[in-house]
């Protein structure tokens, strides 16, 4: 259920603060305003596991004096609170920019905006009342309860809520509320030493959408729980995944995060600039390879902050860019980033709508949205009929890539056979490996649109200190050749 | 800037908006009092946590990223017939707590199922062996260092970088931290520190391939005991011995581990096997095996709230109010045990080590370690370095991963920031990075030798906490790739 209801001064406040920016003299400057509400709900076996909820409100302000920044930030929603920080932003800009004023930062041109956006819903997960979110997540977690070997039997809702009013001193005025939910679940099994799990939609949260308590619902936790705790208990006496190189077919849970690892955050400018070295590093995709091939002809990668369900989906990015299409990779080529409006003046390129924060308390740093694989032209059961020899791999475990984000490894929950076309004998600890562009290149198949959908993730780490936001990729499943599987040469 | 009305100006800085001890304490008294409760079967917790920070991060020798925020918050917990519910709350006002303290009694209320929540500590957790618990540190000087004299400090260490050619990235936050426990039944901790946490990476070119790139860093209570310009140096030095990588084959190589290499080994070690959660799931390599040998006889590795080797800012009590104690986890290679909370303590029957968690971006339910200590040995570096005929010298480690198969601490990650060639004991050049496929278990068990000099290591995930490791080497670690292009 919600809590008692915020306050909606939000966007009083926010032109409060902006008119304090102008009195200030600052060249640019914003205020944000935002409440942030989640809650987690987690049944596990007949006990209720987690049970919290989250109600964080505060503002920033962002102050451009001289060609540097100052930031500042606090809880307390008053407008005195928000004159004391753009004071504060606004000296901290001027010390920065008198003591290091080596490279003046310059601002994409973004026309100003004004509205609101609402994320569609059919029913608002924090109006759901708890007991009947519970009595789904209970049933999910009996349901998986289908052998004593099921050591662990989890069931996980998840719903996320900001509502935040941002104003900048160039004129745009705009207000959004977005909404996020999801969840899943997970078996752990386990018998004579050995433990194995398997999860669905995948693990950690499950799967997000943007939207109400009706996703988790479409999820069908509940029917789908006794195939995955099958499933969990056929590993424990799996043979393990034989190494080697082969064909392998990806299922779209395990491609989400192959693109989010290997495309996702190796197109955020920001790291092709080097300005996230001091916790996740760089990228081999620095702005002089631009035009350079990524992957084979086949693959389409983009960033959409419209997509209907997509949980990077908005009206507006955290510094007011309108939501927007951009490709990142166009037949197989990198074309471009994602950024914002001061990373694309950088390289002369236009912003993409892909900075955002994940707290009033932290500044803004370039973020994935929803970042895609456009489908191809197969039917997944043509796709397994046409694999002669291969794997398929399913629902990511283990994921580890460089600072660059070339060398990945990824270790999968399961895998399948695949011999003369049909699916065959069940592996344990799959693991795969390769270097980003040869892997892509590597691609020769990608299912089409109706096996196409959109994969939400909660916990995207980045940034320093660390901020966690949530991010979707719309991918289907697809095959790549010649891939090295186990770990040890 | 502070919620309550401190701060502002050029002369912004972490000192200026925190509550101090005594209104804590009222605070978080008052949102769990009995006689206010709405339940009366309800027991109530609140922790307040948080603090002001001045953050400020570079790259490519400019700052980037200057910044005050005061972000403290609390975090309520009621229990009600052993269940529980959490809310967490930014709004400090008496109204906004009893909103929190109001709907965490719902959830607790809504909650069904085993009851296995034996209630919130009582008083006599709060008991403290004066001796064992290293006090909070406030630094005055350290709280009064505003963002304009960091950036001042910073351009003076990137006109040193210019003189060497290279790049610098990195931050230097400073920060004064607050952490208190008060609950329903009359206990009541306040603990305060300051903070300073500097990292430095040189580069001698933009970011991306072919650039050869370095790590230094430290973290303590006093601004005074972080020398950023020394730190720098030692990043400006390691970068130019990393120029000019040379590939290299994987396979198995002996490696002398910094303690930043060990410490996220450590840190996946405590996540898969140290935790009351991967004990209890049968998730952990220790379970069942208590008692037996599970690593090399060269490793013991403990919780220890008391180490006094430059640990950042130790906490004597954990999330729950109760005093940390010792937890000794493999001692001399033998599996020992794992941290426990009220929650699984009750459940393992046992007491609370101490060990509650909460406050982080994921959701809880398992008691984690803190502050983590691999035991020392009697080696200088120099002396580990001489024992390697062929094999890696190992600064850091990236993108660590320990799921691939817990129950043999399996892990997966790969060098950054200066991997290096030893030949007849000497550091003879740079290689690339390559990525170890291994279990930490079995390659504990190659150990070559432990250094005797002890570096605190922040944890990413938390302020209240660092990880104590020294240098290791190994012999062996199984690399599976390489990073190339």
């Amino acid at each position: 259920m919600a809590m008692e209801p915020l306050d909606p001064r939000r966007r009083e406040l926010a032109r409060a603060g902006v008119q304090a920016l102008g009195k200030a003299g600052v060249r640019f400057g914003d205020v944000r305003v935002l409440c942030r509400e989640r809650q987690w709900l987690q049944v596990k076996g007949d006990e209720v596991d987690v049970a919290t909820q989250t109600l964080d409100q505060g503002f920033a302000v962002r102050a451009l004096v001289d060609g540097a920044w100052g930031f500042a930030g606090a809880p307390e929603l008053s407008e005195a609170a928000i004159a004391r920080a753009v004071d504060a932003a606004a000296s901290i800009a001027r010390g920065s920019a008198a003591a290091d004023g080596r490279a003046p930062v310059s601002l994409a041109p973004v026309a100003p905006q004004h509205g609101t956006y609402r994320t569609p819903r059919v029913r608002d997960p924090f109006d759901v009342p708890d007991a009947e979110k519970l009595d789904l997540l209970f049933r999910a977690a009996a349901a998986l309860r289908t052998d004593p070997r099921i050591k662990v039997a989890r069931a996980t809702a998840v719903s996320l809520r900001l509502r935040s009013a941002l104003c900048n001193t160039e004129g745009t005025d705009i207000e959004q509320e977005t909404l996020v939910c999801g969840g899943g679940l997970g078996a752990i099994a386990t018998a004579d030493g050995e433990v194995q799990r398997r999860t669905y939609p995948k693990d950690m949260e499950g799967d997000i959408h943007a939207g109400g308590w009706e996703h988790l619902e479409s999820l069908d936790l509940v029917a789908n729980a006794p195939r995955v705790a099958d499933e969990a208990i056929a590993l424990l006496s799996a043979p393990t995944c034989p190494a080697g190189t082969f064909r392998v077919v990806i299922d779209g849970a395990q491609m989400s995060l192959q693109i989010h690892e290997s495309c996702g955050h190796p197109t955020e400018l920001d790291r092709a600039l080097g300005d996230e070295i001091s916790l996740a590093g760089a990228s081999f995709l620095t702005p002089q390879r631009v035009g350079l091939r990524y992957g084979s002809p086949l693959v389409n990668l983009y960033a959409d902050s419209t997509t209907p369900g997509g949980p990077g989906t908005f009206g507006w990015d955290d510094e007011g860019t309108p939501a927007g299409r951009h490709d990142l990779v166009k037949d197989g080529v990198f074309v471009g980033y994602l950024g914002s409006r001061e990373t694309s003046a950088r390289i002369g390129a236009p912003t993409a709508a892909a900075f955002r924060a994940d707290s009033w308390s932290r500044l803004p740093i370039v973020r994935m949205v929803n970042v895609h694989l456009a489908p191809g032209d197969w039917r997944f059961e043509d796709l397994v009929a046409d694999t002669d020899d291969g794997l398929l791999m399913s629902v990511n475990k283990s994921w580890s890539i460089d600072e660059l984000r070339l060398n990945f490894q990824f270790g999968c929950e399961a895998a399948w056979e695949i011999k003369k076309g049909k699916r065959g004998r069940l592996f344990k600890n799959p693991v795969y490996t390769g270097i980003t562009p040869q892997f892509w290149g590597a691609c020769d198949a990608i299912c089409g649109a109706d096996d196409w959908r959109v994969w939400g993730w909660m916990f995207c780490g980045k940034g320093d200190p660390m901020q966690i936001i949530h991010v979707g990729h719309g991918t289907s499943p697809a095959r790549f050749n010649d891939v090295q599987v186990g770990a040890r040469r | 800037m502070s919620g309550d009305g401190g701060g502002g100006g050029g002369g912004a800085s972490a000192g200026t908006g925190a509550l101090g001890e005594a209104r804590a304490l009222d605070l978080l008294a008052e949102a769990t009092r009995p006689d206010a409760l709405e339940d009366p079967r309800a027991e109530v917790q609140a922790v307040l946590h948080g603090g002001t920070r001045t953050l400020t991060r570079f790259a490519n020798s400019t700052i980037i990223q200057n910044m005050v925020v005061d972000d403290r918050k609390v975090i309520v917990r009621a229990v009600v017939d052993g269940r529980s519910g959490t809310v967490d709350t930014t709004d400090l006002t008496r109204e906004g707590l009893a909103r929190a303290r109001r709907r965490a009694i719902e959830l607790a209320t809504a909650a069904r199922g085993a009851a296995k929540h034996p209630g919130v500590a009582a008083p006599a957790a709060a008991a403290v062996d004066a001796a064992a618990v290293v006090p909070g540190t406030v630094d005055a000087p350290t709280l009064a260092l505003t963002p304009a004299e960091k950036a001042e400090r910073l351009a003076g260490v990137f006109r040193r970088a210019d003189a060497d050619h290279v790049l610098l990235a990195g931050r230097f936050n400073t920060g004064h931290l607050e952490f208190a426990v008060a609950n329903s039944r009359g206990l009541g901790r306040y603990h305060d520190a300051s903070i300073v946490d500097a990292k430095a990476f040189a580069l001698d070119g933009p970011a991306g391939p072919g650039t050869a790139s370095s790590y230094a860093g430290a973290v303590a209570v006093r601004a005074a005991d972080v020398d950023v310009e020394g730190i720098a140096d030692v990043a400006i030095r390691k970068c130019l011995m990393a120029k000019n990588p040379q590939p290299i084959e994987p396979g198995a190589h002996d490696v002398l581990l910094e303690p930043e290499a060990v410490v996220e080994l450590l840190e996946w070690l405590s996540s898969i096997g140290f935790t009351s959660r991967s004990f209890e799931e049968e998730t952990s390599f220790q379970y069942g095996r208590i008692g037996e040998r599970v690593t090399g006889a060269a490793v013991t590795v403990a919780d220890d709230p008391a180490c006094r080797h430059g640990v950042g800012v130790p906490s004597p009590f954990d999330w729950e109010g109760v005093t940390r104690r010792p937890v000794t986890f493999l001692d001399e290679g033998v599996a020992r045990g794992v941290v426990y909370d009220l929650r699984a303590a009750a459940v393992a029957g046992c007491a609370s080590t101490g060990h509650a968690v909460g406050g982080g971006p994921f959701p809880e339910g398992t008691a984690a370690p803190a502050h983590v200590v691999l035991a020392p040995g009697d080696a200088t570096r120099e002396e580990l370095l001489g024992r390697i005929e062929r094999g890696l010298w190992v600064t850091r480690f990236h993108y660590v991963n320990g799921m691939l198969d817990p129950r043999r601490a399996v892990m997966t990650g790969l060098t950054r920031d200066g991997t290096f060639r030893v030949a007849d004991g000497r550091v003879v050049g740079a290689v690339t990075n390559l990525r170890f496929t291994d279990s930490v278990l079995e390659a504990f068990a190659r150990i070559g030798g432990i250094g005797r000099e002890l570096r605190a290591v922040p944890t990413w995930w938390s302020e209240l906490g660092a990880f104590v490791a020294p240098p290791v080497l190994v012999r062996g670690l199984v690399f599976t790739g390489r990073q190339r292009e």
